[in-house]
C-alpha cells in the first residue's frame, strides 16, 4: 500500500510543487495564477511536439536529457519516503544517490556545451561551479547525520529523532534549513536563480536547456520537479519519527513537500534575486549551517548528551 | 614463479626483437610480445591472487649482497597484473603512434619501453633493497630516455632534465633511507625489516618520514608533483599513459611495502597520510581545472588520483591504528582497486589525448572544439574515461572511490571530536575533490569534442587507425566490467586485502558482497529507466517532424566557433574560487618597434603558476644555490688544481692505511 503511495507521489509532485509554487507567487503578486497542474498541461503538451534539433549536436544531445532523467529516477530508489524507508537501502546508498545526480549533471551539462552556444556554456560554467559549493556542504550534512546516528545508509540518517535526545532538537533544524536551501539552489528557485526570465544576468538552469524542445525538454523539466520533490521528502523524512501511527507520517509526508514548496514560493516573492556573484556566500550559508550541526554534535556527544551508540 | 618470469623474458623478448624488426613491425613485434607477457603473467598472478599463496624463487646470480630473492606475494601480483596489462596496450598503442615518427626514433623507443617494463615486474617481485634500488634507478632512467623521447624540442629538453633531476632528489630519500634501514636489519633482504620498523618509536618513524619521502617523490604526492605537469605533457601519449597510469604506482607500491613492514602505523602518521593525500587530491584538482592544456589537465588529475589513492591508504592506516578492522578493510580496499581504475582510465585519456594531438597538432583545447563530429570513437571513448575519472556509476572510477567513502563511514560510529571532525571533514573533502573532477572533464571533453571548432583547420580530423582503437578499446571494456559489476573485484581482492587489514573476528567482504550486489541493481534501474525512455521519445518523435536548424544565437548572424564559451571561460568562476592558490599572471612580450613609437605588444598570455612551486621550491632551490656558490671555487677548471685534488687524496689514503692501521 506504502510503496503505491510512494509511487504516486513521486509521479505527482514533480508537477504540482511547481504549481505550488507558482500559484504563491502569483497570488503574492495579486493574480490569480495558473492551475495547480498546469506544470502538468505543460509537460504533456511538450510531449506531443516535434523538435527543433541544431546541426551543431551530436549523439550527446540527443541522449542527454533521456539518461538524465534516469539517472534522477535511479537515484530516487535510495530516498526515504513516506514510511522513512527507501525502496533500495544499503550501507553509503546515499553516495550512490547524490553520484547519480552527478551523472545526470555531467550529461546535461555536456549537452549544453555540444550546442557551441555562448549562452548555454554560460549556463553550464555556473550551474557545474555553484554545483562545486553545494556537494561538499550536502556531504558535510550527511557525515553529520551518519555520525550523529552511527548509521550508513539514506533511510537511517534521517531517523535522528529517534533517541537522540537534545542532539537531534539542535541538529534537526539546520538540517532541515540546509536541505531548504538546496532545493532553491538545485531546483533553480529564487533568491539563487530566476526561473522567470530568460535574461543572461539569471542564466544558470534555464540557460542550459534554450535548444532543448519537445520531448526533450519535457524530460528536462520533469528531471528537475522530481530532484526538488526528493530532496523535499527528505526534508519530510527529518519529522516523520516524530509521528506516531501509521496514517499520520503518511499526511506529514505528503504535506512537508506542499509546505516547503510554498515556502519557496513565498520566498521567491519576497526576496530579490541575488547578484549572481553573491550566490556563492548564499551557498556558503548551507556550508556553515552544516559545519553548526556538525559542531554542536561534537559538542554534544563528548558531552554525553546525545546518546550516541 | 617460473610463469612469471616466462613472463618477463616475453615482455623482454619483445622488445629486443623490436630493435632487430623492420621499423613497420616494431610496434606489431614488441605488442605481440607484450600480449605473451599479459597472458603469462596473468597466469602467474591470478593463482596467487585468489589462493594467497606466495610464489618464491631465490636467484643464484652473482649479485652483490648476496642472491636475490624475487617473490610473488598477492600485492606483487596485484601489481604485475596491471603493469603487465598497461605494457600489452602501450604497445599496442604505440603502433600508430610511433610511425609518425621517423624510423630511426622508433628503434630506441621500444627497447625503451621494454627496459621499463621489465624494470617495473622485477621491482615489484624482487625481496631485496640494494637490487630494489638498482631497477628503481632502472625504472627512473628508462622512463627518462622516453619523456626525452622529442628531444629535438628545447621544452622537450627542459622537461625531461627536471624530471630526472626530481627523480634523483627522490632516490637520495630512498637511499639513505635503504642503508639505515638495512643497518639496522642486519641485512638487504625485505624479511629482516620488520623488526626494524614494527616495533614503534623514532627510528621507525623517522625511517618510515624519509622513505615515504621517495616514495612520494615518484608516486607525486604534494608537495614532489612538480615534475608531473613537466613530464607528462613533453612525453609522447603511450609512454604519458605508461608514466601517470602505473609507473607513479610503483610509489603507491613502495608505501604499501612500508606498511607491510611496519604492521600497525601510530595514529599520528595514519593522518599524516590522510591529511596530504586529500591536499593532494584537491590541489590536483583545482589547478587541472585552470588548465588548458589537454596532457597537462590529465597530469594534474593523476596528482589527485594519487591524492584519492593515499586518502584509500590513509583510511586504511587509521583503521589499523584504531583497531578497526573493517575500515581498514574497506580504506585498502578502495585505494588498491583505485590503482587498477586509474591505471585503466588514465591510460584511455591520454591515449585519447595522443590522437586528438596527432590529428590536430596542439594540446590546446582554446584551438579545439567539434571533434566528435570527425573522431566519433575516440570522443565517446574519451566521454567512456572522462565519465569513470570523474568517480560517476557505473564506471569503475565510482567503485573505488565508494569503498573509500565506506570506510570513512565505517569510521564514524562512537568517534570522538576529533576522529569524527577528521572523517566528516575527509568525506565533504573527496565529495569536492569529486565534484570539482566532474567540472574538469565537463569542460575537457566539452571544450575538445563538442560545440564547433574554435580554429580554421582543426576539423580534417580523423579516428586514425585500428590498433590504437583496440587498445582503447580494450582497456574501455575494462572499465565498464568493473564498474557494472563491482562484486568480481572481490574475490580477486580479497586476500590482498585482508592481508594488510589483519584478520577480522567479522569480516567484511559479506555485507560489501551485498553492497556491492545493490550497487548494480541500481545500475540496472537507471539502465531500464533509460532504455525506457529513449524508447519513449523514439516513439513520440516518429511521426513528429524533428528539424535540423542553427543553434540559437539570439539574433546573431555569424556562425563562429570563436563566438563560443571556451575552456577558459567555462571554469572562470572556479578558477576565482580559488584564486590564491592560482597565482594567475598576465605576461605581456613586447619588441622594440619604431624609434619615438611605443612598442607594439606581440604577445600576451595569462598563466597560472603552482602555489608549491611559488612559495616553497623556488625559494628552497634559490636558497640551496646561494648556499653551494661558496663552495664554487672547487671546480675551478683549472687541470693543475685537479691533479692537486688527485694527489691530496692518494697521500690521505695512503697515509689512512699505512698510517693508521699499522
Amino acid at each position: 500500500m506504502n510503496a503505491v503511495i510512494d509511487i504516486a507521489a513521486l509521479l505527482v509532485m514533480p508537477f504540482l510543487l511547481g504549481g505550488i509554487m507558482n500559484r504563491v507567487k502569483a497570488v503574492a503578486a495579486g493574480r490569480r495564477g495558473p492551475p495547480l497542474f498546469q506544470p502538468f498541461h505543460d509537460f504533456l503538451k511538450l510531449l506531443r511536439k516535434g523538435e527543433v534539433v541544431s546541426r551543431t549536436t551530436t549523439l550527446v544531445f540527443k541522449l542527454a536529457p533521456c539518461l538524465s532523467l534516469a539517472a534522477v529516477v535511479a537515484a530516487a530508489l535510495f530516498v526515504p519516503l513516506s514510511r522513512g524507508r527507501a525502496f533500495l537501502e544499503f550501507d553509503g546508498d546515499f553516495i550512490l544517490f547524490a553520484y547519480f545526480l552527478g551523472l545526470g549533471k555531467f550529461l546535461g551539462l555536456a549537452a549544453a556545451l555540444d550546442t557551441g552556444s555562448s549562452f548555454e556554456g554560460m549556463g553550464a560554467s555556473r550551474d557545474a561551479s555553484f554545483g562545486v559549493l553545494v556537494e561538499p556542504a550536502l556531504f558535510l550534512l550527511l557525515g553529520t547525520l551518519a555520525f550523529v546516528t552511527g548509521r550508513g545508509s539514506f533511510a537511517d540518517l534521517f531517523r535522528l529523532a529517534d533517541g537522540h535526545g537534545t542532539l537531534s532538537l539542535i541538529v534537526l533544524p539546520l538540517a532541515g534549513l540546509a536541505l531548504f536551501l538546496l532545493i532553491l539552489v538545485e531546483g533553480g528557485r529564487g533568491p539563487v536563480d530566476d526561473p522567470a526570465t530568460h535574461l543572461e544576468l539569471t542564466m544558470i538552469h534555464e540557460a542550459t536547456a534554450l535548444d532543448n524542445s519537445g520531448p526533450d525538454l519535457a524530460f528536462i523539466q520533469l528531471a528537475r520537479g522530481l530532484k526538488t520533490a526528493l530532496y523535499a521528502s527528505l526534508i519530510a523524512n527529518l519529522v516523520l519519527p516524530f509521528c506516531p501511527g501509521s496514517v499520520l507520517p503518511v499526511v506529514v509526508w505528503l504535506a512537508a513537500p506542499v509546505l516547503v514548496a510554498a515556502c519557496a514560493g513565498v520566498i521567491e516573492s519576497v526576496l530579490a534575486r541575488t547578484r549572481l556573484t553573491h550566490v556563492p556566500q548564499l551557498i556558503f550559508v548551507m556550508t556553515a549551517l552544516a559545519l553548526i550541526a556538525l559542531g554542536s554534535a561534537v559538542f554534544l556527544a563528548g558531552a554525553g548528551a546525545g546518546g550516541a551508540p | 614463479m617460473t610463469v612469471f618470469l616466462a613472463g618477463c623474458a616475453a615482455v623482454a623478448g619483445g622488445a629486443l626483437l623490436a630493435l632487430a624488426a623492420p621499423a613497420k613491425l616494431r610496434g606489431v613485434v614488441y605488442s605481440i610480445g607484450g600480449g605473451a607477457g599479459l597472458g603469462l603473467c596473468a597466469a602467474a598472478a591470478i593463482p596467487v591472487l585468489l589462493s594467497c599463496e606466495p610464489a618464491t624463487f631465490t636467484a643464484a646470480l652473482p649479485f652483490p649482497f648476496g642472491p636475490v630473492g624475487l617473490a610473488l606475494d598477492p600485492l606483487a601480483a596485484f601489481f604485475v597484473l596491471i603493469l603487465s596489462l598497461s605494457n600489452f596496450t602501450a604497445g599496442l598503442y604505440s603502433i600508430g603512434y610511433v610511425q609518425t615518427y621517423p624510423a630511426a626514433k622508433s628503434r630506441l623507443y621500444y627497447p625503451a619501453l621494454g627496459v621499463l617494463f621489465l624494470a617495473m615486474l622485477l621491482l615489484v617481485a624482487v625481496r631485496q633493497a640494494v637490487a630494489f634500488l638498482f631497477l628503481w634507478e632502472i625504472m627512473s632512467l628508462s622512463s627518462f630516455a622516453l619523456v626525452a623521447f622529442e628531444h629535438e624540442k628545447e621544452e622537450t629538453r627542459k622537461a625531461a632534465i627536471y624530471y630526472l633531476v626530481a627523480m634523483q632528489a627522490g632516490f637520495a630519500f630512498l637511499l639513505t633511507g635503504f642503508v639505515v634501514l638495512t643497518h639496522a636489519a642486519g641485512g638487504v633482504d625485505f624479511s629482516a625489516f620488520p623488526a626494524v620498523l614494527s616495533g614503534g618509536g623514532p627510528l621507525a618513524a623517522g625511517l618510515f618520514l624519509i622513505l615515504f619521502v621517495g616514495f612520494a617523490a615518484k608516486a607525486g604526492f604534494v608537495p614532489f608533483h612538480t615534475w608531473l605537469p613537466r613530464a607528462h605533457p613533453a612525453a609522447p601519449a603511450p609512454v604519458s599513459a605508461v608514466m601517470s597510469g602505473v609507473m607513479i604506482k610503483t610509489g603507491i607500491y613502495g608505501l604499501l611495502r612500508l606498511i607491510q613492514f611496519m604492521g600497525n602505523p601510530p595514529l599520528w602518521l595514519s593522518c599524516f597520510i590522510l591529511i596530504l593525500s586529500l591536499l593532494s587530491g584537491i590541489l590536483g584538482v583545482v589547478y587541472a581545472v585552470a588548465q588548458h592544456d589537454l596532457k597537462k589537465l590529465l597530469a594534474y588529475h593523476s596528482i589527485e588520483n594519487i591524492g584519492i589513492i593515499g586518502l584509500g591508504i590513509g583510511v586504511g592506516m587509521i583503521g589499523l591504528s584504531l583497531g578497526l578492522p573493517a575500515m581498514a578493510f574497506l580504506g585498502f580496499f578502495g585505494g588498491l582497486l583505485h590503482v587498477l581504475n586509474h591505471s585503466l582510465f588514465k591510460g584511455l585519456l591520454f591515449m585519447g589525448a595522443g590522437s586528438v594531438y596527432l590529428q590536430t597538432h596542439t594540446r590546446n583545447m582554446e584551438k579545439l572544439g567539434g571533434l566528435a563530429k570527425a573522431m566519433p570513437k575516440t570522443a565517446a571513448l574519451f566521454l567512456i574515461g572522462s565519465l569513470a575519472i570523474s568517480g560517476l556509476p557505473l564506471l569503475n572510477g565510482f567503485v573505488s572511490e565508494f569503498a573509500i567513502y565506506l570506510g570513512l563511514l565505517r569510521g564514524l560510529p562512537g568517534a570522538g571530536a576529533g576522529r569524527a571532525v577528521a572523517l566528516v571533514l575527509s568525506l565533504a573533502g573527496l565529495a569536492l575533490i569529486g565534484v570539482l573532477a566532474l567540472l574538469c572533464f565537463v569542460k575537457a571533453f566539452g571544450a575538445t569534442f563538442l560545440g564547433l571548432p574554435r580554429e580554421q583547420g582543426r576539423g580534417a580530423a580523423r579516428d586514425g587507425e585500428p590498433f590504437g582503437l583496440i587498445a582503447q578499446l580494450v582497456t574501455a571494456a575494462l572499465i565498464v566490467v568493473i564498474g557494472l559489476l563491482p562484486r568480481l573485484t572481490l574475490p580477486l581482492m580479497t586476500g590482498l586485502v585482508s592481508g594488510f587489514a589483519g584478520a577480522a573476528g567479522d569480516s567484511p567482504v559479506p555485507a560489501l558482497d551485498g553492497i556491492f550486489s545493490s550497487l548494480s541493481k541500481g545500475f540496472l534501474v537507471f539502465a531500464a529507466a533509460g532504455g525506457a525512455l529513449l524508447g519513449l521519445r523514439a516513439l513520440l518523435l516518429r511521426k513528429r517532424t524533428v528539424t535540423e536548424t542553427k543553434t540559437w544565437d539570439c539574433g546573431c548572424q555569424r556562425r563562429s566557433g570563436r563566438l563560443q564559451y571556451t575552456a577558459g571561460s567555462f571554469s572562470w568562476i572556479v578558477r576565482g574560487f580559488f584564486a590564491p592558490l592560482l597565482g594567475f599572471r598576465t605576461r605581456v612580450k613586447t619588441e622594440a618597434g619604431p624609434a619615438g613609437l611605443p612598442p607594439p605588444v606581440i604577445e600576451a598570455a595569462t598563466e597560472g603558476s603552482d602555489a608549491v612551486e611559488r612559495l616553497a621550491l623556488k625559494p628552497f632551490v634559490k636558497a640551496v644555490r646561494t648556499f653551494l656558490k661558496f663552495f664554487s671555487w672547487v671546480q675551478s677548471g683549472n687541470t693543475q688544481q685537479y691533479i692537486l685534488y688527485g694527489i691530496v687524496f692518494l697521500t690521505a689514503i695512503i697515509i689512512l692505511i699505512f698510517g693508521l692501521g699499522g
